[in-house]
């Protein structure tokens, strides 16, 4: 009797297992299918904005092809002689208006050290428009300054560290216009609508292609000491989805790991479903001849 | 006899192995003589008892016995943890030469056919490890299954995925009786729960692990559970689920007591570490007790374990930097010798019931 007790429960939770795969799968599949079955936005990526992955010593363990999105926020830093390229080009800090910032709810500066400051959120990402504008606007600015500059007058350098500086503003300027990421993130809050009011409003007044994704992002660290200009500023640690898979049937061109240290050309239309989830319609890798 | 849990079995052939080995030396001794007959009764019967143990449970009848099963466990877990890297790099190693729709089709069927192959070897082996590694490999293929959809599919990291691959460990442990397996299913829910109370409180789920107290109530909930839904049946649950629970809920408090910052608490971080500690202290001293109660050696163990750190990281806390090293450590190795003491004094009361028990003229 006990043993064909044991038996049917057995039985049964034999089944509720295969349930639980089928039904799961079943789900994550509904999920895509849900997404996919409407495309709310369309971007033409190149590699400046996609990047290869690093694998991590996993090249010849791993077949699969992926690419990872590169973005960058807006600079708010004065330009000035002395200015960080490295830090420019792969910023993530993000000054918000009151609201948007208010939105997150972070805790008081009294509290701080003892509360989390991380949250998920959605923010603005802004392709090829008025912010990669005025990004290079603001590394020609960086250009002329440095090219008016005379050795030993006006900077204390010697001719040298002047010739050095010179030519890594013309190496930036020239990676600001044909290397550098033209995706940026423009905005965010905790709430959706509260973007889509910012994006109808940037939509009138510039050009480029705009687009509300989920995030994830902290309180700034200099929130709490005191300088007012920073208090609403958020630091973006990552995109909800960064990392991007290829395909097989796209994936036959993609770029080996040999080619990463040549900079391969490719491009890539990236969509966007119902549901703020990408996924790659097209990849064409541009082979050097 | 099959109505007898593995546990259960393995205590009556060690009770059959003591009486034998009893019986013997009284013999030796003249104080016990029995009849031929009645010997040879009682040798078939345990015979008998032993084999049918034997072949219902795969109960270890010899100390040699016991220790090779020890050895096949933690080969068992080995191999299972090996064939699950086997499995994932395997999948790595070719997954990019099929096309999305063989993709989904063999991670589909993958968790699906390790199933089917541990419930089919379980019944070819009465032992049971073939099944336990094969249910090892499912669950491993079930975390592969989930993980590289959301990876082809560029999904949203979501820790639901936590509350399935629990979900799935908990009916393969329960099915196939793998220990394990439930541990993992335990710390899968452990993440889930911890990262939902996260994403409640206003922070990313994938923070999980900054706020031990989101820890505390499914510590307690897993603790009690075996207390409410007894497991019987299941070797070792029981204890899987107490000290499971136990680890986490002292490590949750243990963190609490020394960094304040994980802390939701209102109050000053003195004030927050410094009633965690009291807590600590409390309730370790609870669990020594409830394991002598009860007669759970190893949460008697997990709380003498964790009473310790707490009063040693304490001390070291108050102590290191004053106090010379050699007090320092003369102060330790005293307070050693104390709870020696302690424990003798409960010790010596926990057997005076049973030596009042064997004076002459008493029943034992």
């Amino acid at each position: 009797m006990n043993a064909k007790m044991n038996s049917m429960a057995a039985k049964k939770l034999l089944w509720l297992a295969v349930g639980l795969v089928l039904l799961v799968n079943a789900f994550i599949l509904g999920k895509v299918y849900v997404n996919r079955s409407e495309v709310i936005a369309q971007l033409q990526l190149s590699e400046r904005e996609l990047r290869l992955p690093y694998n991590y010593g996993f090249t010849k363990e791993d077949s699969s092809a992926r690419i990872s999105l590169n973005w960058t926020t807006p600079n708010t830093e004065p330009i000035d002689v002395d200015l960080n390229q490295w830090s420019w080009r792969y910023n993530h800090r993000l000054q918000l208006n009151k609201a948007h910032f208010s939105s997150f709810q972070f805790p008081d500066c009294a509290q701080e050290s003892r509360l989390s400051q991380k949250r998920s959120a959605w923010v603005l990402l802004e392709l090829n428009g008025r912010s990669y504008a005025e990004y290079v606007a603001q590394a020609e600015q960086y250009h002329a300054l440095i090219m008016g500059l005379m050795p030993a007058t006006n900077t204390g350098w010697s001719e040298k560290k002047l010739a050095d500086k010179r030519k890594g503003a013309i190496d930036f300027l020239t990676a600001a216009k044909t290397a550098n990421s033209r995706l940026f993130v423009i905005d965010a809050a905790a709430e959706r609508e509260l973007l889509e009011a910012a994006q109808r409003e940037r939509q009138t007044t510039a050009d480029g292609q705009l687009l509300i994704v989920p995030a994830e992002l902290r309180a700034g660290h200099y929130r709490c000491d005191g300088k007012e200009k920073r208090t609403t500023e958020v630091i973006i640690d990552s995109l909800a989805v960064e990392s991007l898979h290829i395909p097989k049937h796209l994936a036959h061109n993609f770029p080996q790991d040999g080619d990463a240290k040549s900079k391969p050309k490719f491009t890539a239309e990236i969509s966007y479903g119902r549901l703020f989830e990408p996924w790659i319609s097209s990849f064409h890798h541009n082979q050097l001849k | 006899m099959s109505s007898l849990t593995k546990t259960q079995a393995q205590a009556r052939a060690d009770q059959v192995r003591a009486f034998r080995a009893e019986q013997t030396l009284l013999s030796e001794q003249g104080m016990l003589q029995l009849s031929a007959d009645t010997a040879a009764a009682i040798r078939r019967y345990h015979d008998e008892l032993l084999q049918e143990l034997q072949q219902a449970q795969d109960v270890d009848l010899s100390e040699g016995a016991r220790h090779l099963s020890l050895g096949m466990q933690i080969v068992s877990f080995l191999g299972a943890g090996a064939l699950a890297a086997s499995l994932f790099f395997l999948f790595y190693q070719y997954w990019g030469y099929f096309a999305t729709a063989a993709q989904v089709g063999i991670l589909i069927a993958a968790p699906l056919l390790s199933l089917a192959a541990a419930c089919w070897v379980r019944r070819l082996d009465s032992s049971g490890y073939y099944a336990k590694l094969a249910g090892l490999v499912s669950f491993a293929s079930w975390i592969l299954n989930i993980v590289m959809l959301g990876s082809i599919f560029n999904l949203t990291p979501s820790p639901n995925a936590f509350a399935v691959f629990a979900l799935y460990g908990f009916l393969l442990a329960y099915l196939l009786q793998v220990r394990l397996l439930l541990a993992a299913a335990l710390i899968c829910s452990f993440i889930f729960i911890g990262a939902q109370f996260g994403t409640w409180m206003g922070s990313y789920w994938i923070y999980v692990g900054e706020h031990p107290e989101h820890f505390f109530l499914p510590a307690l909930f897993f603790f009690a559970l075996p207390l409410w839904i007894k497991q019987a049946h299941f070797h070792g649950f029981a204890l899987i689920y107490q000290m499971l629970s136990v680890v986490v809920f002292f490590i949750a408090l243990l963190i609490l007591t020394n960094w304040a910052g994980g802390s939701y608490l209102p109050w000053s971080p003195a004030l927050i570490e410094g009633c965690y500690q009291v807590v600590g202290f409390i309730t370790s001293a609870l669990l020594v007790l409830y394991g002598l109660r009860t007669r759970a050696v190893n949460l008697m163990l997990a709380g003498n374990v964790f009473f310790a750190l707490f009063l040693y990281t304490k001390f070291f806390d108050w102590w290191w930097d004053w106090m010379p090293k050699y007090l320092f450590f003369l102060v330790i190795g005293l307070t050693a010798i104390l709870a020696l003491m302690v424990f003798n004094r409960l010790r010596k009361a926990q057997q005076t019931p049973l030596q009042k028990v064997q004076q002459p003229g008493g029943e034992i």
